[in-house]
């Protein structure tokens, strides 16, 4: 490819393809290096750690490309070129002819270097051997993690050469150590012409003297330089004269989108929009910066920290998310293979709430194909899928190991942290684990939102917020702490505060459904249902799907009265829950939910299915109960009704209105039945018109009845009836005593009569009369 | 129901002696204790009998055992002993046969592969069982394969969950609070128990199912273990409990093998069921002779003596047991119940005394001293006493409901109702939990509870004076004559001597007034007082007490008119009066003046 097809006409400051005309003067090296960085210097980070690993093992076949492109980078970099060392692996062509052997994967700079080639053979003398070997020594000191010998060393070169590759280096080295401002001086101050040393002068461009005078600053020719000094001006938190420096935009947009499949390393351009869009989060215009995000990601897809920012920083909604990550240029910018694989990388990383499904077949490829199932990211993909599944157990055996693997892994360590707060035995775990967090990573988000969850878990909620918003104080995009921040408020019953909480997390993660959710159902507590369900409608249009949303939704309709679609909205989330295949013990209070609005409707008989349904799942449902016994009151079933009001008021004996229920119950009870129409009575003892003197007493099903007392003493005054009838009538005005005799007489001949009935009936019973005569009980 | 042959009592004390082995293993010591004591009660000459298993007894004495589902086939078979299982499953008629099919069919000589293949884990963690390292024991066998190994695992994570729950509550009355500890932890255990058919395992399944207030699927299990291991008691005791009518009762006789541990069954639903009567006397002298050592069944029969309200007999009883011996405390709580209804209480503190140097941790010997303290007016230390009861049986229905006594001894109205609920929680039959609640809230006036707990009671007992009084005078309380007057009218068919001239005379009354009301002459009101009279004179009593029976009659008598009405006994009633020193000798004075009025008049 010509390189004027991807060479802007002119300009020196924002040169994506490099100055032309400093290349043409740059002799060898660093005329390469210049290209390098104005092309993608941000190489540098990328190229350094890869060196790593090419200079630890050389000659591993696993490497290969990873070499291919350390080396590529490095040598765009460094001037080893010159160096006898050629540590690069047995693939490294000689000094000095070393672009051309590899153009064919470097197609892009070969037009370049070949015709800046001669002009490297020309300059070549000894003095440049001595300044390439320090180069050499300072690039490997960085690699060694000594800056100050970097320094040191870059120091002397660039006093010599003056050259801005070497002056990026020796700010490179400050910006690792943390000297921010010596690096931004050294990156943005107008640079006195270098002190010439014999005809080192001829380093420099000619041209640049010619054209721009003395005074130009390195950031206004090179753009790795200026990526840098930005980077430096973030680390002093001078955000706005950092963005000024960036840019608030992208100016390469219309150039930004041309590369070929799988030639280079990170982009600059990419890195650049990541930048910027890291400082206008810091402003906190989200919305720009999710612009910059999306940007840096369509101009290289390989940027995962764009992605990062985009996905786990949730700025976009699930179905945003799922369409951009979706729908990127992987095969225009990257190999087919690998353009599979970052995409599959990148799917499991989504969010778990949708797609499900196809979440887990791309994890499964990872897994089976790129035998990546040891893998801390890809395990994290899975327990994320168990946490959204309220999985807590499993997700806690899963992140236990990543965790065991890599401690503090950012990705699990906060699963880890929640699944903790939810299973009860851990929280002494959990306690010991925020403790040692404190002391090994005090400076870490995620240790102060360990912190704070434990008190939090301790329902000790003032002291809970205390160290999330220490924890947001440390990172203020980490949003597991925003979240419980809120929650905490929440739980104490604080629902205004609970929802300015919220909502700040709402606009800092705008991406999140979660939130608006839980300030909807803030308001439901306020019982402000309208308002509520706008929040939930909110909510839906991220992520519409959610059992959880759905059911809060359901809740509203009910709240207005449209209960066919509350019942919808229910069944839904039912279904939905089904789906997940989660826990379904978490949906019992739907399944009440759905039998409310089903009662309401008067379909009694599903709004039964459905209260079983959640006691089934939750046996310590009160509610359940009490709708139960509502639903067989209306019936008119009230004694089945008392009963289930009496399982309601004994799992929540304050519970009012079961208790209001129950009351109107039993007064139903007592103003529709009187003592005979119980149940379990003996059909004997339950007629209307008993006639206690003839009642045959017993109970089939055990033979005769228990006998406590005298069974003869009702006989006995049943039998007077007859008789004094008799004395009545046939005796006429006999005399007192008289009457008296007769009635003894009378007396005795019945008992026996009526004792030989007995003995019919029972023929084994016999009776002990009189020890039953003598008992008092208390 | 015949006595076993003697083939047959051989065959039962070897089926017992195996049953036992198993109970013991698998910790279940309350039923490994009563097998025992069932297993000597037998004569000794049974005990003692060779046992021959190839000569197949004539009576199979509940071991009709269904075919086993087949094992789960594992590698250990392979390398392992295999028993003859083929033989067992195609021809389970013949499994007698042969000596070795006959053990493996009752499974303790050769126990399963698993169980011997993981025997040296099993006993150590039956050793931390046994010292109550129960966690201990469910991680040693976490990777357990054998039934008896599964079965302690899950047993010991059982008592695990069921002891972190009852300690996780603030206030031992609070049932939200321990379902919500108890719950998940038993519906994982029964997830993990899955669907095992063991019959030890299914006992366990239907014990978590019982926790879980799922009855149905608790009484299935339950009877599916007694069929496949008809000795172990714990069983055969919490399906009694399970038993709510006499219908469900009727019902599950039809699914159990028949056998004398099914009359054991039947003697103790029925004391549970409070239907206890000279049948359940027979089937006990009939158990007696299979085994006539047994004092559980002399118990029993003291506590159907009890049940029946024959409490001289029954004290006979008891203290033919305590006699025969002197450390069993199994029943000593219903003992001490009944010498405090006696009111015996030297013999009460006698008994508190002897027993609680015996031993103070158990439940029964806790509510004995409870009684006691209570029989002393000392309602406070009652219920510590009650409680200590709780503390080692939390399902301890007797310490529940006389806690619930105590309680409204003390006024204290709202814990006596936890505590009576609690009872009911435990045993819906309880009739005394119900008529205590009613009382309870009789006290706190509020009449539409106490009339649905007299209900209860009364449905439960439906021949007890006591219930139907207390229905009667709350319906009284709220103006419901008529319902009053169902209610004593139920009230009179269990009333005895004392009571029933009393209901009568309440009858009496409220007819008269319900008449009254109406503005007539009650015809019901006098036939009561009729009755009234008519009992009073066989008892023998006073005019005096009588006198107002007397007069009502009489004037009934002198309303009615000279055609219909009979003024000769009228007049003879009043006569009596006059002549007595009642309090109404005035009026009936006047009415005699008014009678021979109008006789002249007439």
């Amino acid at each position: 490819m010509p390189p004027a097809a991807h060479t802007p006409p002119q300009n020196m400051a924002f040169t994506p393809q490099g100055a032309p005309l400093r290349r043409r003067t740059a002799p060898g090296s660093a005329s390469r290096l210049s290209a390098s960085f104005s092309l993608n210097p941000a190489d540098s980070d990328m190229s350094l750690s890869d060196m790593s690993i090419n200079l630890m093992s050389p000659s591993k076949g696993r490497a290969a490309f990873l070499s291919e492109q350390g080396h590529m980078g490095m040598a765009q970099v460094s001037p080893r070129i010159r160096s006898p060392l050629t540590r690069a692996g047995p693939s490294r062509p000689p000094p000095g002819s070393e672009p051309r052997p590899t153009t064919r994967s470097r197609s892009r700079f070969a037009g370049d270097e070949t015709t800046e080639a001669d002009e490297d053979e020309e300059d070549e003398d000894d003095r440049w051997g001595m300044i390439d070997s320090m180069r050499v020594w300072r690039n490997d000191a960085i690699i060694h993690h000594l800056y100050e010998t970097a320094m040191f060393w870059g120091d002397k070169i660039l006093s010599w050469t003056g050259d801005s590759t070497d002056a990026f280096w020796v700010a490179q080295a400050y910006f690792l150590t943390g000297h921010y401002l010596q690096a931004e001086r050294l990156l943005t101050d107008p640079r006195p012409p270098p002190r010439q040393r014999g005809d080192k002068g001829k380093a420099k461009a000619p041209e640049d003297d010619d054209d721009q005078g003395l005074l130009r600053r390195l950031i206004d020719d090179h753009l790795a330089c200026r990526s840098l000094a930005a980077q430096c001006l973030i680390a002093q938190e001078k955000y706005h004269e950092a963005l000024e420096l960036i840019g608030e935009s992208n100016p390469f947009r219309e150039v930004g989108a041309t590369s070929r499949p799988g030639t280079d390393g990170v982009k600059l351009h990419s890195a650049m929009c990541h930048t910027r869009g890291i400082l206008h989060l810091r402003l906190s215009s989200l919305e720009r910066a999710k612009e910059c995000f999306i940007e840096a990601l369509i101009i290289d897809v390989k940027n995962y920290d764009a992605f990062r920012e985009l996905v786990e920083g949730q700025m976009m909604s699930a179905t945003e998310e799922w369409e951009f990550i979706n729908n990127l240029a992987y095969r225009q910018q990257l190999a087919n293979e690998e353009a599979d694989f970052v995409r599959f990388m990148y799917i499991s990383k989504l969010r778990k709430d949708a797609h499900v499904s196809e979440i887990a077949a791309a994890r499964k490829q990872l897994v089976e194909t790129y035998q990546l199932d040891d893998n801390c990211d890809v395990l994290v993909g899975l327990a994320e899928e168990l946490f959204a599944r309220y999985k807590w157990e499993d997700c806690y055996v899963v992140t236990s190991k990543i965790l065991a693997r890599m401690p503090g892994h950012p990705g699990a360590l906060p699963l880890h942290l929640a699944c903790m707060h939810h299973i009860p035995r851990l929280h002494s775990s959990l306690f010991m684990l925020a403790h040692d967090l404190v002391q090994q990573e005090p400076q870490a988000a995620s240790t102060w939102y360990a912190v704070g969850l434990w008190y939090f878990s301790g329902k000790r909620w003032t002291e809970a917020r205390r160290f999330f918003s220490k924890a947001n104080l440390i990172d203020s995009r980490f949003a597991p702490a925003w979240i419980t921040f809120a929650h905490a408020f929440a739980w104490e019953g604080e629902h205004d505060q609970a929802i300015t909480a919220y909502s700040t997390a709402a606009r800092l993660f705008p991406g999140s459904h979660l939130t608006l959710l839980s300030i909807g159902q803030e308001h439901l507590q306020l019982s402000q249902s309208a308002l509520a369900e706008e929040y939930f409608r909110a909510a839906a249009a991220i992520h519409s799907s959610d059992p959880l949303l759905l059911n809060e939704l359901g809740v509203a309709a009910y709240n207005r009265d449209d209960f066919s679609a509350a019942i919808d909205f229910f069944e839904r989330a039912i279904a939905g829950a089904g789906e997940m295949q989660g826990s379904a013990a978490e949906w019992a209070a739907t399944h009440c939910n759905l039998g409310h609005a089903l009662r309401v409707q008067r379909r009694y008989t599903e709004a039964r299915a459905a209260y079983a349904a959640c006691i089934r799942l939750d046996p310590t449902n009160s509610t359940a109960y009490a709708s139960q016994a509502m639903l067989s009151q209306l019936e008119g079933d009230v004694r089945t009704a008392i009963r289930l009001y009496h399982s309601a008021l004994s799992l929540s004996p304050q519970d009012p209105v079961a208790t209001i229920l129950l009351e109107m119950a039993l007064l139903e009870q007592v103003e529709a039945h009187d003592p005979t129409t119980l149940p379990g009575l003996p059909a004997a003892i339950a007629r209307t018109d008993l006639d206690p003197f003839s009642v045959p007493k017993g109970n089939a099903a055990f033979g005769p009845l228990p006998v406590e007392a005298d069974p003869a003493t009702l006989d006995e005054a049943g039998e007077s009836v007859d008789l004094s009838l008799s004395a009545g009538s046939t005796i006429g005005t006999l005399a007192g005593g008289g009457a008296s005799t007769s009635r003894a007489r009378g007396y005795s001949i019945s008992t026996t009569a009526n004792a030989s009935y007995r003995t019919q009936r029972y023929p084994d019973t016999t009776f002990n009369e009189s020890s039953a005569m003598d008992i008092e009980e208390d | 129901m015949p006595s076993p042959s003697p083939a047959a009592k051989v065959q039962m004390a070897h089926d017992l002696r195996s049953t036992i082995r198993e109970l013991k293993d698998r910790g279940l010591l309350v039923a490994a204790k009563w097998a025992n004591e069932l297993l000597l009660a037998l004569p000794k000459e049974h005990r003692t009998a060779p046992y021959l298993p190839f000569s197949p007894p004539q009576h199979q004495v509940g071991l009709s055992t269904p075919p086993r589902a087949p094992r789960p086939s594992v590698a250990a078979s392979e390398f392992m002993p295999s028993p003859p299982r083929f033989d067992m499953e195609v021809f389970p008629t013949n499994a007698e046969a042969g000596p070795s099919r006959a053990r493996t069919r009752h499974g303790i000589e050769l126990e399963e592969e698993d169980d011997v293949l993981d025997e040296d884990e099993f006993q150590l963690a039956k050793s931390y069982f046994d010292i109550h390292e129960l966690d201990r024991v469910v991680h040693t066998l976490k990777n357990a394969r054998g039934s008896r190994a599964r079965f302690l695992k899950y047993y010991a994570a059982f008592l695990s969950a069921d002891r972190k729950a009852q300690e996780s509550l603030h206030h031992f009355l609070d049932t939200k609070q321990e379902r919500l500890a108890l719950f998940p932890a038993l519906s994982t255990i029964l997830a993990d128990i899955g669907d095992d058919t063991e019959p030890y395992l299914m006992y366990l399944r239907g014990m978590v199912h019982m926790r879980l207030e799922q009855r149905d699927e608790a009484i299935a299990c339950f009877v599916r273990s007694i069929r496949d291991r008809p000795y172990n008691w714990s069983c055969w005791s919490q399906l009694a409990q399970l038993v709510d009518s006499a219908d469900k009762f009727i019902e599950l006789k039809e699914q159990l093998p028949s056998s004398p541990m099914l009359t054991f069954f039947a003697i103790a639903v029925m004391l549970d069921l409070h239907t206890a009567t000279d049948l359940v006397m027979t089937m006990i002298s009939e158990l007696q002779e299979t085994f006539p050592n047994s004092v559980h069944l002399k118990a029993q029969k003291a506590l159907v003596y009890y049940h029946m309200r024959d409490f001289q007999t029954a004290e006979k009883e008891f203290d033919e047991v305590q006699a025969a011996d002197p450390f069993r405390m199994e029943e000593v709580d219903i003992y001490s119940n009944m010498l405090y209804v006696m009111d015996k209480r030297a013999k009460l503190g006698k008994l508190a005394h002897e027993y609680a140097e015996i031993d103070r941790n158990r439940p029964e010997v806790c509510c004995l001293i409870g009684n006691y303290y209570s029989s002393r007016a000392d309602h406070t230390k009652a219920i510590t006493y009650f409680r200590r009861a709780l503390m080692f049986n939390r399902e301890y229905l007797t310490a529940w409901t006389l806690m619930g006594h105590e309680f409204v001894e003390l006024k204290n109205s709202h814990a006596a109702i936890e505590a009576y609920r609690k009872a009911i929680d435990i045993n819906a039959k309880d009739y005394r939990a119900w008529y205590g609640l009613g009382q309870a809230y009789e006290i706190l006036d509020m009449p539409m509870y106490a009339i649905e707990y007299y209900n209860q009671a009364t449905s439960l007992r439906p021949y007890d004076c006591r219930m139907w009084t207390a229905l009667a005078t709350v319906y009284e309380g709220l103006g419901r004559l008529s319902d009053a007057i169902a209610a004593h009218t139920r009230a009179l068919l269990g009333a005895d001597r004392q009571q029933t001239p009393q209901i009568l005379t309440k009858l009496a009354n409220l007819h008269t007034t319900l008449d009254a009301s109406r503005g007539r002459a009650s015809a019901e009101g006098t036939g009561y007082h009729r009755k009234l009279l008519a009992l009073g004179a066989k008892d023998g009593r006073e005019v005096e007490e009588l006198a107002a029976s007397y007069i009502a009659v009489a004037e009934w008598e002198m309303r009615a008119g000279s055609a219909s009405g009979d003024w000769a006994l009228a007049a003879t009633y009043l006569e009596k009066v006059a002549q007595s020193n009642a309090l109404q000798r005035d009026k009936a004075e006047e009415l005699i003046r008014e009678l021979r009025m109008r006789e002249a008049r007439a």
